[in-house]
C-alpha cells in the first residue's frame, strides 16, 4: 500500500503544541481546569478528523492522534522516531526525552482502519544502563 | 531517437536526492518513510543489517566504527572504512552504492531506471569522478553520466526562468548546505556551461550554526539563571551530567534557526535542574540579530573564498550577473544580505536551495539519450524464490517472531521487511535459507508488513510471499466484538432525524468514545422541555425507528438551574463494557450539571411518551412515503405500505393509552411491534433516498461544471476536480449524508463563483432592499443603501459586494437563519 499522506504543517504544529500543553499541565497542575479544553481539542482531531490532501485519492477526512514515546525502547529498526543518543552506550536504548511526539493519521478503507506515521517523534535516547 | 535518461541524482556529502523529468516537469521523489526529499548519505552496519539514511544517522556519532558518513570526501582514494560489526572493510564506492540503491526505493512510480545522471562537486578530479561512476554501476545502473553540481544548479535556474538570457555572462554558484560549503564560478564557453574556478570548505554548514546557537546564546543565558559548573562541557561530554540536554538543545536550536529565516525572533524553552537541584525553567528569546552576530564570522569566511575566486580570475563584482544561492543554509536572509553587502553582487534566490542540484540533474538527464553498455545489458534475473513462513497471526505481545524457510538460490540476495504504517524497517539483510526476525507490533492494530527479496542492485526479485499480517491486541479472537452499530439519534435539517454512529459493528469491547452535540432548541429551566439522548443498535444508515433502542437519557428543564441556550455544547461520553453494558454520560457546558446513566441489555428503557411520539413520527413518514410512491407510480410499494397502515393505527392507539408509570412489559412489546413495522417500511423504501441523492448529485455536477468552466478560477477548478475524482467512493457508499455533503460542496463552489457576478450582486442588493424595514440600524442602513445604489449605477461591483455584506449583517438573527427545523431529540 503506497499511500502518501500530507498533513498541513499548521495542523502538526497545533498538535505538537497541544502535546506540550498536556505535558505541562501534568507537571505543573491545572488550576484553571484547562485539561478539559486540551482533551476536547485532542479528541476533535482524534475522533472527528480533519480534511487532508491525499495524493492517491479516495480519502476525505483523516483522524490524527499523537503518541508519547517516553520510556519506550529504541532500536535501529524503528522508523517512527528521530533519535539522538545521549551518553556513551548504544545498546538497550530507551527514550528519555521527547521533543516532539509521534503523530499518526488514522484512515479507514474497505478493509478497515489503518494508520500512517505523518510526523516522526523527535527524541533523545539513552542506554538503560546509564539511565 | 531513443529514450532519455530522465533520472538525476544529487549524491551529496551530507544528503542525497533523486529527481525525475517527466513531460516538461521535474518531480523530486520523497522518502516513503518520513516523506523527506533528502536521504542522509550515511550507511550503518548494525546487528547484521545494513541501514541507510535516517536510521543510520542516529548512530553515526556514537558508533562510528560501524556507521559511516561523509565518505564522499574519500572518493577516489584507496582509503577504506573498517566496519567493526561485520569485520569487513567497505570502500567509499561501495558505501555510495548503498545510498544510490536506497534512493531507488524513493521512486513511487515503480520504474527501475537503467541510466542516471549523478552530480559531482566542481572540485572532483578524474579519479574521484571515475569512482563516482563506479558507485553508479555498483548500484545497478547500466549507464552513468556525471554532471558538476554548480552546472546542475545553474540548469535548475535556467529552466525555471525560461525567459532569462545567460549568453555572454558569468555568475557564481554559492552552495552552503548542512555540512559543507562550495563556491564556483560558472560561465558559458562556446555555448556550453562550464565551471571556471571553485573553492570550498568541507567543514562548514548549517549543523555548525545550530551548535553555535547552543554554545553562544543558550548556555550563557542558562548559566545566568541557575548554578552550573561548566555547563557546556557537562553537556558536550558523553559522561557529562547534562549530555541529554545537548541533543535536546541542538534539536530546538535547529527549529529556532528555521523560524528565524521567516521571523525576527524565536524562542527556546527549556527546563532542567541546576547543580544545586533547583529547577530552572527558561524561555530564551533569540533575536534574528543575535543569531546573525554569531554566524557572521562563518559567512564572512565564505565571502572571502568568493573574493579569492574573483581575484584569481581578475574579475570585478560588476562582471558577474548574480550569485545563485543553493543549499539549505541559504534560506537565512542574513546569508543573502551579507554576501550582497560584502561583494556588491545581487544574490539570486530563484530556485529551491534544497533540491536545486537534483532538479538540475534531472533537466540535464532529459537531454541525454539512454545508451546502455553492452556487457551490462544482461538481465539480473534469478531463479524464482519460494518462501515458507511461520508466525502468529494474532498476538498480545509487543513483538512477534517471524520465521521463514527459503527455497531456491539465495546467493547475492537480500531481504527487507517494512511495516506499512512507517514505524519499522529491518534494513537490508543478507538472505539465507532461514529468515528469523523480531517484528515490533503497533498496539491494538492490524499490522501489515511487506517482505521484499532484493538482488544486489536493490531490484525486487519475485517471491511467492510478500506480505506479513499480524493482528495485535484488540483484534485477538479473545476480544468481544460489538455485533451491530451503536448510533446516536440527532435532529437533521430536513425535519427528520439522522443516526450518527458511536461505535461501528465489530468494534472490540470494551470501548469508549466521546461526542460533542449542540442543543438545537432552547430549554427553559423549570419547564417540561427536554433533550433526549437516544442510543440505538442496528445499521447506522437505517432510520432510527427501525433499530433497537438500547439507551435513553433525558435532560429536562426541571433538572436545570438555568436556561440551556440553543447552540450550547453537550459533551457525551459513551462506554460499552465487555459484557456490553452501555454507559452514557452527558456534561452540559457551561452550566455544569452532569447526567449519567448505565444501560444494560437486560433492562431496556422505553419511556411511554417517547414511544407514542415515535409511533406518531412513523405514521407521518409512512404517509409521506406512500404519497411519494403514488406520485412516482410505484404501485407495488403503495400496496405494501397500505398493509402496514392498519397495524400502525392500532399501535398508535395502544401507545397513546399507555400510562407513563405502567409497570407491565406492555411498552416493550409495543416497541418491538413499532420496530418491526419500521423495519418493513425501511425495506420497502431502502435506497430510495440514496437514489434520489445520486440523481441530485449528477444534476448539480453538470450545472456546477458548466459554471466553473465558464467563470471559475484555478482553485475552484481544482476543488471541482477533487470532488469528481472521488465520486465513486461516496456514490457507492449507500450513505446519504456523504452524497449530501458532496452536493453541498458543489453548491458552495457555484455560489462562490456566482456571488462574484454583477447579476447576483444586484439581485442580492434588491432582496436586501425589500427587507429594509427589518434592518437593525435604520440610519446606517440608509447610508449603505444610498451607497449601494451609486455602486450599481457606476458598476462598481466589488464595492457593491461590501455594501451587501454589511447590510446582511444588519438583518435580525431569525431572518438570517429562517429556522424551520423540527425538533425531536433537541440535539444536532
Amino acid at each position: 500500500m503506497d499511500m502518501r499522506i500530507q498533513v498541513p504543517k499548521c495542523i502538526l504544529t497545533a498538535l505538537n503544541q497541544l502535546y506540550d500543553m498536556e505535558r505541562k499541565l501534568a507537571k505543573a497542575g491545572d488550576a484553571a481546569n484547562i485539561t478539559r479544553n486540551v482533551n476536547k481539542i485532542r479528541a476533535a482531531f482524534a475522533e472527528e478528523g480533519v480534511a487532508a490532501a491525499d495524493i492517491s485519492g479516495g480519502v476525505t477526512a483523516i483522524r490524527l492522534v499523537y503518541e508519547d514515546p517516553m520510556g519506550q525502547p529504541f532500536k535501529e529498526t524503528r522508523t517512527d522516531l528521530e533519535a539522538s543518543i545521549s551518553g556513551s552506550g548504544t545498546s538497550d536504548l530507551v527514550v528519555v526525552e521527547v521533543i516532539k511526539p509521534i503523530i499518526r493519521a488514522v484512515l479507514r478503507d474497505g478493509a478497515g482502519e489503518f494508520s500512517k506515521v505523518v510526523q516522526k517523534g523527535i527524541v533523545v535516547v539513552e542506554s538503560r544502563k546509564e539511565c | 531517437m531513443g529514450s532519455m535518461i530522465n533520472f538525476g541524482i544529487d549524491l551529496g556529502t551530507t544528503n542525497s536526492l533523486l529527481a525525475r523529468f517527466n513531460k516538461g516537469e521535474v518531480e523530486v521523489f520523497k522518502n516513503p518513510n518520513g516523506f523527506k526529499e533528502t536521504l542522509p548519505s550515511i550507511v550503518g552496519f548494525r546487528n547484521d543489517r545494513i541501514l541507510v539514511g535516517e536510521q543510520a544517522r542516529t548512530f553515526a556519532e556514537k558508533d562510528p566504527k560501524s556507521v559511516v558518513s561523509q565518505f564522499k570526501r574519500k572518493m577516489g582514494t584507496t582509503e577504506t572504512f573498517k566496519i567493526k560489526s561485520t569485520g569487513q572493510s567497505k570502500t567509499p564506492i561501495e558505501l555510495s552504492a548503498f545510498v544510490l540503491k536506497e534512493l531507488k526505493t524513493f521512486i513511487r512510480t515503480g520504474e527501475v531506471p537503467d541510466a542516471v545522471v549523478l552530480t559531482i562537486p566542481a572540485s572532483f578530479d578524474m579519479l574521484q569522478s571515475n569512482a563516482t561512476k563506479e558507485a553508479g554501476y555498483a548500484a545497478g545502473f547500466k549507464q552513468v553520466v556525471l554532471l558538476q553540481e554548480p552546472i546542475a544548479a545553474s540548469l535548475a535556474y535556467a529552466n525555471k526562468e525560461k525567459g532569462i538570457d545567460l549568453k555572454n555572462s558569468q555568475w557564481i554558484v554559492y552552495d552552503l548546505g548542512g555540512g559543507t560549503f562550495d563556491v564556483a564560478l560558472v560561465k558559458i564557453v562556446q555555448g556550453e556551461l562550464k565551471v571556471v574556478d571553485h573553492e570550498g570548505d568541507n567543514y562548514l554548514g548549517g549543523a555548525d550554526f545550530d551548535a553555535l546557537i547552543v554554545e553562544k546564546i543558550v548556555v550563557p543565558a542558562l548559566t545566568k539563571r541557575g548554578q552550573f559548573k561548566d555547563l557546556l562541557s557537562q553537556m558536550r561530554s558523553e559522561s557529562g551530567k547534562h549530555n541529554r540536554l545537548w541533543y535536546r538543545l541542538l534539536s530546538l536550536a535547529e527549529q529556532a534557526k528555521i523560524e528565524l529565516s521567516a521571523r525576527s525572533s524565536a524562542e527556546i524553552e527549556v527546563t532542567l535542574d541546576d547543580d544545586s537541584g533547583t529547577t530552572v525553567e527558561a524561555i530564551l528569546p533569540i533575536s534574528r540579530s543575535e543569531f546573525e552576530s554569531i554566524i557572521k564570522d562563518s559567512i564572512d569566511r565564505t565571502a572571502e573564498m568568493l573574493r579569492t575566486i574573483l581575484t584569481r580570475n581578475s574579475l570585478r563584482p560588476q562582471d558577474l550577473k548574480f550569485v545563485l544561492m543553493v543549499g539549505g543554509s541559504t534560506y537565512s536572509p542574513f546569508v543573502r544580505q551579507r554576501i550582497e553587502e560584502l561583494l556588491g553582487i545581487p544574490v539570486n534566490t530563484g530556485i529551491d536551495p534544497t533540491n536545486a542540484i537534483a532538479v538540475g540533474a534531472a533537466y540535464f538527464a532529459a537531454t541525454r539519450e539512454v545508451n546502455l553498455r553492452e556487457q551490462d545489458a544482461k538481465p539480473t534475473a534469478s531463479d524464482a524464490i519460494r518462501i515458507r513462513v511461520a508466525y502468529n497471526r494474532a498476538s498480545q505481545e509487543a513483538e512477534e517472531i517471524f520465521s521463514a524457510k527459503v527455497e531456491g538460490s539465495t546467493e547475492g540476495l537480500f531481504y527487507r521487511i517494512v511495516r506499512n504504517d512507517g514505524g519499522y524497517d529491518s534494513g537490508l539483510k543478507t538472505l539465507a535459507v532461514r529468515i528469523l526476525e523480531d517484528l515490533p507490533l503497533q498496539a491494538d492494530a492490524y499490522n501489515l508488513f511487506s517482505l521484499k527479496i532484493l538482488d544486489r542492485h536493490n531490484n525486487v526479485v519475485p517471491a511467492d510471499v510478500d506480505t506479513i499480517q499480524i493482528a495485535q491486541g484488540k483484534y485477538s479472537v479473545a476480544g468481544q466484538l460489538l455485533p451491530e452499530d451503536l448510533a446516536l439519534v440527532k435532529d437533521d435539517m430536513a425535519g427528520d432525524t439522522k443516526l450518527e454512529p458511536i461505535f461501528v459493528k465489530n468494534t472490540v469491547l470494551p470501548a469508549r468514545t466521546k461526542k460533542t452535540v449542540e442543543v438545537s432548541k432552547t430549554i427553559v429551566h423549570g419547564s417540561d422541555d427536554q433533550i433526549q439522548i437516544i442510543v440505538v443498535e442496528g445499521p447506522s444508515d437505517n432510520h432510527f425507528t427501525a433499530n433497537k433502542r438500547i439507551g435513553y437519557l433525558v435532560i429536562s428543564g426541571k433538572g436545570l438551574k438555568r436556561d440551556l441556550m440553543r447552540g450550547t455544547e453537550i459533551d457525551l461520553t459513551f462506554e460499552v463494557s465487555e459484557s456490553r453494558d452501555l454507559t452514557v454520560q452527558a456534561f452540559v457546558n457551561p452550566s455544569g450539571p452532569e447526567f449519567s446513566q448505565v444501560f444494560t441489555p437486560t433492562r431496556r428503557d422505553v419511556p411511554a411518551a417517547t414511544l407514542a411520539e415515535e409511533v406518531r413520527m412513523l405514521g407521518t413518514r409512512l404517509e409521506e412515503e406512500k404519497a411519494e410512491a403514488l406520485a412516482s407510480e410505484r404501485f407495488e410499494v403503495v400496496d405494501h405500505l397500505d398493509k402496514l397502515l392498519a397495524p400502525l393505527k392500532e399501535l398508535h392507539v395502544e401507545s397513546g393509552l399507555l400510562a407513563a408509570d405502567d409497570v407491565t412489559d406492555s411498552r416493550y412489546k409495543l416497541e418491538d411491534r413499532k420496530r418491526k413495522i419500521a423495519q418493513e417500511m425501511n425495506g420497502l423504501i431502502a435506497g430510495k433516498r440514496v437514489e434520489r441523492l445520486r440523481g441530485e448529485y449528477r444534476e448539480t455536477k453538470e450545472r456546477v461544471s458548466a459554471i466553473v468552466t465558464e467563470s471559475g478560477n484555478d482553485q475552484e477548478r481544482r476543488q471541482l476536480h477533487e470532488i469528481v475524482a472521488r465520486e465513486h467512493t461516496f456514490l457507492n457508499s449507500n450513505n446519504p449524508s456523504k452524497i449530501e455533503a458532496a452536493v453541498d460542496h458543489l453548491d458552495r463552489i457555484s455560489f462562490q463563483i456566482l456571488r462574484r457576478t454583477p447579476e447576483f450582486l444586484i439581485g442580492w442588493f434588491q432582496h436586501l432592499l425589500e427587507k429594509r424595514e427589518m434592518l437593525n440600524d435604520q440610519l446606517q442602513a440608509k447610508n449603505l443603501i444610498d451607497a449601494g445604489k451609486k455602486h450599481v449605477a457606476a458598476e462598481e461591483f466589488d464595492r457593491l459586494a461590501e455594501v451587501n455584506a454589511r447590510l446582511h449583517a444588519l438583518l435580525p438573527q431569525q431572518v438570517k437563519e429562517s429556522d424551520e427545523m423540527r425538533h425531536f431529540t433537541g440535539i444536532c
